[in-house]
């Protein structure tokens, strides 16, 4: 967790300002946090249903019997 | 929920990858970076084929056809929803690698699941609303979601805060008996930060509280306790590479719960465009959890009124996942893409010590066929 931390620190404290029109590459689709959002429904549900730890996708998302 | 700046997604398309680029926001609609609906409409339909087994024999099988639609909703509103249909057939475990398959039950059900969220785009701000719905023979899952983001002027800064709740209802089909209820309460807080013109990373917090019944009524002796408090922290990070016109994905959850559980997810994927019209993604994932600290590798339990589990989910463990999804771009408006991925878990994997004993490697393999189309 504290990695994590100091990992989020470091990027942050490194971004410096970045112009609209310097955001073409940002803006492709395969930048997308969730460029495929069957696949992602997918992975939640069979790693949901195979290993204890889940969540992080958001808020409100429900919840399966999982066998 | 994704959320960056003001970056639209129909520039490029004179571009030497525009067809390329074009045909991707079929398959691959770029919610991600939007304070304004969707500029099109766009849906995906895939079907899904999955296994698991272990060195004795097959356990579950799984098919299931999927929805996915998005679209605007006039200037200010914007819709998102999937669904999908689940067919699962085999066996799964009682306890350990012991398969309820074995006495000859079996399992069969099905899922039929739908999600649909709505945002209102106001100038920097996205308030969404989302819905959930998941309901199998034996269990019965509602979700409701509200977030909100904001955008910093220079649309390089974006928090989100999240609340949600859950309501589960548990039967079990052979025991009709069994009638039982879970709530759930959670909360997110997440920033999504532009660190260059090639580079982004997200990061979410998310906290839920559950109450109700957890324990498994198809595992043998299963009892685990009422409450479970989780914590998951989900990193993401984006890299572009003008070099090769290539984005590298890493992501990265760090999760813990009450149960003890506390668990290192990391995952890894390359984005590759091949000429005009394919794009290549192999990916990477390692996942190593420790166990709750009331499963054990023994059967029966050493005492019987306490709380124990023997399903392995629950054990220490590590997973390996290899995958390699292509896509076709047959216009710039229709994707076809094909995903397969290989999954293993293994005791021996699990990371920082020697794992559950009790638990035999267990693999499977899935198959995903989807062709997505975006209306103008």
């Amino acid at each position: 967790m504290r990695i994590c931390l100091l990992l989020s620190m470091t990027l942050l404290a490194g971004c410096a300002t970045v112009q609209p029109w310097e955001k073409g590459h940002l803006a492709k689709p395969i930048m997308a946090f969730d460029p495929d959002p069957l696949t992602a429904r997918q992975h939640k549900q069979i790693y949901t249903s195979k290993e204890a730890a889940s969540g992080g996708q958001g808020v409100g998302t429900g919840g399966c019997g999982c066998n | 929920m994704q959320l960056t700046p003001d970056l639209q997604t129909d520039h490029a398309i004179s571009h030497p990858l525009g067809l390329l680029t074009a045909a991707a926001l079929a398959l691959m609609p770029a919610t991600a970076q939007a304070v304004a609906p969707p500029d099109s409409t766009s849906v995906t339909v895939s079907y899904l084929s999955y296994q698991d087994y272990d060195a004795q024999r097959d356990r579950m099988q799984v098919h299931a056809p999927q929805l996915h639609l998005r679209t605007a909703l006039g200037e200010r509103f914007g819709l998102e929803m999937a669904a999908t249909v689940e067919t699962m057939s085999g066996a799964s475990p009682e306890f350990h690698n012991a398969l309820s398959g074995a006495s000859g039950k079996g399992i069969a059900d099905r899922r039929r699941a739908a999600d649909a969220k709505l945002s209102h785009y106001f100038d920097r701000v996205v308030l969404g609303l989302g819905l959930a719905y998941s309901d199998e023979d034996d269990y019965r899952s509602r979700g409701a979601g509200l977030d909100v983001q904001w955008l910093s002027e220079d649309q390089n800064t974006t928090l989100v805060a999240g609340l949600g709740s859950s309501s589960d209802h548990i039967s079990a089909t052979d025991r009709p008996l069994i009638q039982q209820r879970r709530h759930g309460k959670e909360a997110m807080l997440g920033l999504t930060q532009v660190l260059s013109p090639v580079a982004i990373v997200q990061s979410n917090l998310t906290y839920s509280r559950g109450h109700g019944y957890f324990s498994d009524s198809y595992k043998a002796l299963d009892r685990r306790p009422d409450s479970r408090h989780q914590l998951a922290w989900l990193t993401r990070y984006r890299h572009y590479l003008p070099a090769l016109q290539a984005a590298v994905h890493l992501d990265y959850r760090y999760y813990r719960d009450s149960w003890g559980v506390r668990a290192h997810s990391l995952e890894t994927s390359w984005y590759q465009p091949v000429g005009e019209r394919w794009l290549l993604q192999p990916s990477l994932r390692y996942h190593s959890q420790a166990a709750a600290r009331f499963y054990s590798d023994r059967f029966p339990p050493a005492r019987f009124n306490t709380l124990y589990s023997a399903d392995s989910r629950l054990g220490a463990l590590g997973a390996v996942t290899v995958g390699l999804k292509a896509s076709w771009h047959y216009s710039a408006q229709t994707t076809v893409a094909l995903l397969a991925e290989h999954y293993q878990q293994r005791a021996s994997w699990h990371a920082g010590g020697q794992g559950s004993t009790a638990m035999m490697p267990f693999k499977a393999n899935w198959l995903s066929l989807g062709v997505g189309h975006r209306f103008e």
